[in-house]
């Protein structure tokens, strides 16, 4: 590792970094890093000055409403707009034919149009849009829409979709509705199966869910004085935001620009591009008039991108002292009516089962169907949720039988710092040993683990979670983030990102890790983010790449001025620079304080030298060790790690449970700014608990009667239950930080991982208190009680669950993958060298 | 966002202005908080051309202590008034616990007493957007031509009586003041209420609650259990209500108030029956609570299943009767309702 004092590899490197940058100097100690602060943009939110996408006025704004499908699954016949047209206020009516190009996000599932080309597919799909002078002229507009529909057999059920009668939701490759079926054999997982001791087996379920982020998305579109288009958006991906509406529009992408503004959350749900993004944008360039959206709550519901409902099969084979000797996964995911990140889910839905304890042999099947509802995609924790939480229930099974202690359990097959999986994934660093051990602790686990009385308990589940996504969506070669500082004689340092914030704290690390190399607060640091105009492209938001990729990024340009001002100030004084320090917004060497300038001082001298002061950073992982096809989705520079321990209160004469404390320990190599670190750690928690207790995105048909109708059962914040203040358990919240190697200062990711653990470990808590297993989420009252019922009039190991996983499942034959410890190269048996990251034109544009 | 359709406004100063106002404007509506009404008007789920606000009636702001130890509480009274009543809290706990659990404190520091008494009642089909009502097929309480999707061979809508007051006034005898166009009429609180889902209250066209007189309370002790999915904001899934005069050990005199269970609220003399003559021993609060189970027919109505809602029910009355017994219930509070543990 570098001295401080001498130019960082970063610094002089010519190209991307490609491991973690950043060393706190001891000379002077920390100015941000690991220091709790209040985060940069804290007094805008709190103060209300923050301006929102729906915040956004330009004089002249056009509004935009769109008429959604109330059908499930039809045909377009007919469309009459000639009424709509010649109401008040309407200044045009848009339709499919407007929108003949497709986008989607993946380059695999380009599947998507702004409004409906033929089909409607499901309750909710955008078949027109009005534009008019207010928005309740364009709404109004919308009754003024004739549309002929032929109602087509809706698909509802995965299951259903193997088979299927009617036209398939989409052209693909099939069988039926079938959207992605993937299988990999990591070695031989029967051999696995015949070595174990015991071998246990079960079906679960995981319900779909939604983001519920605070923030209804928004977007106005506007021609600039030179005719260029600006779209302002909440979205969390600027970059694709970018890219697919110049494809949908056959624009040339310089003369878009898409400025995310910031958002009011987002938990994966403005990663997409949306149908109402593109209506506008189109508008606007059209009309020559700002038009502007705001959905509603319904609509972005229906929007949705959510998690998952996924139906898994798990099996597992230990050793009776607990080592693992192999894992068969098989997942049947409800895709809804749209490819979005499917794919990536799909993939996601097996990958990381491997990273937290060691699974020898591991083979893993996944299939994702497309039914007539609300599109699934990416929600915090993306695809690793769902059979993370088959995977720790059952862990809490086998300890019993093994009659081991739950934790203990885990602590003695966690996987080893610096191994690669069976599935290929380097694993630089794990804390879980620490997290577990710390919550044990903390919560006197021993002491009450199976010894409080019948309606408390207590249960333990552990979790991992990717720090950014190890390739980019769209394969090349490309830094995955930049960011350019710009260094300004009054001593202003501005920092320009592509980085989007989103409430997790994006411009906060921004701006620490900037002040961090060069001895500035944080709050000093002037932001520019997101924007496709102004700023280097970071790919988004998501696959909480954001504080690794950004924040290496960051420090590799803050080096590199520092390096151009220390040289010019050693210069100055005579020193040499490495004996320079860059603290309290000043520089001087470390042994004469007093000879010492401002910072401002400083920035000058190194423009007097070297001219105009501005810096680039940037980083692209390295690529990853999987080389089968595939093997794309999963590696990433790191993983984090989390355990969490809860405690619930079950009421057996209603079936209601409370969670009272959650005690969550995270692994998180460092803690930028404790403050947010552990604001994540609670947000995670209020999510999990929701989803472990009540949240359900789900949809219902027109029963008792008209079962042709099929929609979302509960569009709205009333209905669709998530926790209140007075549902949140107390959170003991612990970090541990184990530098890791490939983070800026060491950082891993806080945003996503910590949701995991604690749905199974609120499973796990519910069996010690009354004895009922739940191999499903959301556990509803209304279940739990009728449980305790079968279990009162004597049935026995009582497990809530879904119907048996589905036999016919079209997976296919598994890919052949050796694990290192028998041989590989990464490579799948017989095939060639399939590496993703260097691109195959032969894939691209295909559908999958 | 959604929007309220183009409406005219008026806000008369007195209570006969208002009433005048009605009288000119037969589809225009009162409104006082506003917390159930307007998000029900940007649904669409209801019509009016104009609405009469009544917050400027000084007549409907009374809270005014009777010499009998009672109460006369405007209808414009905002809940949380009521929440902030020590006085009411000890003298009529049910009442100031009802209030207490309304919705969340943006609604309560909004909301009405008169409002809550005249919350429409609600139904998963019915209490949606435009559009989802249209992907649905809509419902009999929007569509007269539609049967009703939770009991389609029943002639009548039952959308479920979602006020948590009226459980609790009911039963502490309460009497309802109201003026219309044809003068003032007070009635006993049960009697505002119809049991239909649409027609569900005895107010025509231009009648306002003024006030309610609960009677005083000296002997009587009450509680109140709301059931709902979350510990705020929620409707009732269910709620019980339960008053008992007592003098020594020995309930004299008894009434109960369910609340979610049917298109109005029940005060069924049955279940107050069994507990009259005894000293609430435990074999006599389960005879109650299963009385009250074979009366109350909750339909699939709400968030949670009706099986599980019939089967619940009898544990709001057990709690509320160990409540007045004087066990001490703190456990389940916090589970239930921890509102009503706050100071």
């Amino acid at each position: 590792m570098n001295s401080p004092s001498d130019p960082p590899d970063s610094a002089v490197q010519p190209g991307p970094v490609r491991r973690g940058v950043g060393t706190i100097d001891p000379r002077t100690g920390p100015t941000n890093v690991g220091v709790p602060r209040t985060r940069v943009d804290g007094r805008a939110k709190a103060t209300g000055a923050t301006l929102f996408a729906d915040d956004m006025h330009l004089p002249r704004t056009l509004h935009c409403k769109l008429l959604r499908s109330p059908w499930p699954y039809a045909r377009i016949t007919g469309i009459d707009t000639s009424a709509a047209e010649a109401m008040p206020g309407v200044v045009k009516v848009y339709t499919g034919e407007s929108f003949p190009i497709p986008y989607g996000i993946l380059p695999v599932s380009h599947d998507e149009h702004a409004l409906c080309q033929e089909l409607v597919r499901f309750v909710g799909d955008p078949v027109a849009a009005v534009v008019a002078e207010t928005e309740e002229q364009a709404e109004d507009a919308l009754a003024g829409i004739k549309v002929a529909y032929e109602v087509l057999p809706s698909v509802r059920e995965p299951e259903d979709g193997f088979v299927i009668e009617g036209p398939p939701i989409h052209e693909r490759r099939g069988p039926g509705n079938v959207h992605k079926a993937v299988s990999f054999a990591f070695g031989d997982v029967d051999e696995g199966f015949a070595e174990a001791d015991l071998v246990v087996e079960g079906d679960f379920h995981f319900g779909g869910n939604t983001h519920l982020a605070l923030e209804q998305q928004a977007t106005l579109a506007a021609l600039d004085r030179d005719g260029r288009l600006t779209v302002w958006s909440s979205t969390q991906c600027p970059h694709y935001l970018h890219k697919h509406t110049a494809k949908a529009l056959d624009m040339a992408p310089a003369d878009l620009r898409i400025v995310a503004t910031p958002n009011g959350g987002g938990f994966g749900g403005k990663s997409d591009v949306f149908n109402h993004e593109i209506v506008v944008a189109k508008a606007a360039q059209e009309l020559g008039r700002p038009v502007k959206i705001c959905l509603t709550r319904e609509e972005v519901f229906l929007c949705h991108r959510g998690r998952h409902p996924i139906r898994m099969h798990l099996k597992t084979g230990l050793t009776k002292d607990g080592q693992l000797t192999g894992v068969h996964l098989k997942t049947l995911l409800d895709g809804g009516a749209y490819g979005s990140y499917g794919v990536a889910s799909t993939y996601y839905s097996g990958s990381l089962t491997t990273v937290t304890y060691h699974v020898p042999r591991f083979q893993f099947d996944a299939c994702r169907v497309h039914t007539n509802k609300p599109p699934c995609g990416p929600k915090r924790g993306h695809g690793t949720v769902q059979p993370r939480f088959a995977q720790e229930v059952q862990l809490d099974e086998i300890a019993e039988m093994l009659g081991k202690d739950p934790a203990d359990l885990r602590l003695g097959m966690l996987e080893k710092a610096g191994a690669e999986t069976a599935n290929w994934l380097r694993l630089p660093s794990i804390g879980l040993g620490t997290c577990i051990k710390n919550i044990v602790k903390q919560s006197d686990w021993t002491n009450l683990h199976r010894k409080l009385p019948h309606g408390q308990g207590i249960g333990l589940a552990c979790s991992s979670y990717l720090s950014g996504a190890g390739l980019p969506i769209n394969w090349d070669r490309l830094p995955q983030s930049a960011v350019q500082l710009r260094f300004d004689r009054s001593g202003l340092v501005v920092a320009f990102c592509g980085a989007t914030e989103i409430g997790q704290g994006s411009d906060d690390v921004l701006a620490a890790l900037v002040g961090e190399v060069l001895g500035l607060p944080a709050m000093s640091i002037r932001l520019v983010t997101g924007d496709t105009d102004l700023t280097p492209v970071d790919l988004g938001s998501y696959s909480s790449r954001v504080t690794l990729m950004m924040g290496n990024a960051a420090v590799q340009a803050a080096e590199r001025g520092r390096a151009l001002i220390a040289d010019a100030v050693a210069e100055k004084l005579s020193v040499r620079a490495s004996t320079l320090v860059f603290a309290d917004s000043r520089v001087f060497p470390a042994d004469n304080p007093d000879v010492g300038m401002s910072f401002a001082k400083a920035v000058q001298l190194g423009e007097q030298k070297h001219g105009t002061l501005g810096t680039t950073g940037s980083y692209r992982p390295m690529a990853p060790s999987a080389r089968f096809k595939g093997g794309g989705v999963g590696p990433s520079p790191t993983y984090s790690y989390t355990a969490a321990v809860a405690l619930v209160d079950v009421d057996v004469d209603t079936g209601f449970v409370t969670v009272p404390k959650v005690w969550i320990s995270h692994d998180i190599g460092r803690a930028l700014n404790p403050t947010l670190a552990r604001g994540q750690l609670v947000g995670g928690v209020y999510m999990a608990v929701g989803e472990a207790l009540m949240e359900s995105h789900e949809a219902r048909d027109g029963r008792p009667f008209d079962e042709g109708r099929y929609l979302l059962r509960n569009p709205s914040m009333l209905d669709y239950k998530h926790l209140t203040h007075l549902d949140m358990p107390e959170v003991i919240t612990d970090l541990v930080e184990e530098p890791c190697p490939e983070g800026p200062y060491g950082a891993k990711e806080i945003g996503q991982g910590p949701l995991t653990p604690v749905i199974p470990a609120i499973a796990n808590a519910i069996y010690d208190a009354v004895g009922v297993r739940f191999h499903e989420v959301p556990i509803t009252p209304d279940k739990l009680l009728a449980a305790l019922e079968a279990k009162a009039k004597g049935a026995e190991d009582v497990v809530v669950g879904p119907k048996p996983f589905p036999t016919d499942v079209p997976y296919p034959e598994p890919m052949d993958v050796p694990p290192p410890w028998e041989g590989g190269n990464g490579r799948a048996r017989g095939e060639g060298d399939y590496a993703p990251g260097q691109g195959s034109k032969a894939r691209k544009g295909r559908s999958s | 966002m959604m929007r309220l359709p183009v409406l005219s406004h008026f806000t008369p100063k007195t209570l006969d202005e208002a009433i005048a106002l009605a009288s000119e404007l037969p589809s225009a509506r009162f409104v006082a908080g506003g917390t159930d009404l307007l998000p029900k008007l940007k649904r669409r789920q209801l019509g009016a051309s104009a609405l009469i606000s009544l917050t400027r009636c000084e007549e409907l702001q009374t809270i005014k202590r009777l010499d009998d130890g009672g109460w006369r509480i405007g209808a414009g009274v905002k809940l949380v008034e009521l929440v902030r009543l020590p006085e009411l809290r000890s003298s009529h706990p049910a009442i100031w616990q009802a209030a207490s659990q309304v919705a969340s404190p943006p609604i309560r520091s909004s909301g009405t007493v008169g409002g809550n008494l005249c919350v429409d009642p609600r139904c998963f089909w019915f209490d949606q957007t435009a559009p989802w009502r249209e992907a649905a097929g809509q419902c009999m309480k929007i569509d007269p031509a539609v049967v009703c999707r939770v009991a389609p061979n029943s002639p009548r809508c039952w959308a479920v009586s979602s006020t948590d007051l009226a459980p609790a006034m009911g039963a502490a005898r309460a009497k309802v003041r109201i003026v219309g166009p044809a003068g003032e009429r007070t009635v006993p609180l049960p009697e505002l209420y119809r049991d239909d889902g649409i027609d569900y209250m005895t107010l025509s066209h231009g009648e306002v609650i003024v006030d309610v007189e609960i009677p005083g309370s000296v002997g009587w002790r009450s509680a109140f259990w709301k059931i709902r999915r979350r510990q705020s904001i929620d409707f009732a899934l269910l709620s019980a209500s339960v008053e008992v005069f007592m003098l020594t050990d020995e309930v004299l005199e008894a009434r109960v108030g369910l609340g979610a269970v049917g298109s109005c609220p029940l005060f069924p003399p049955e279940v107050a029956a069994v507990l009259v003559g005894t000293k609430l021993e435990d074999d006599v609060i389960e005879a109650a609570a299963a009385a009250a189970k074979k009366l109350a027919r909750p339909m699939e109505t709400s968030d949670m299943p009706s099986s599980w809602r019939r089967r619940v029910l009898p544990v709001a009355v057990k709690w509320a009767l160990r409540e007045v017994r004087g066990d001490d219930v703190t456990d389940a509070r916090r589970r239930y309702g921890p509102q009503v543990l706050l100071p």
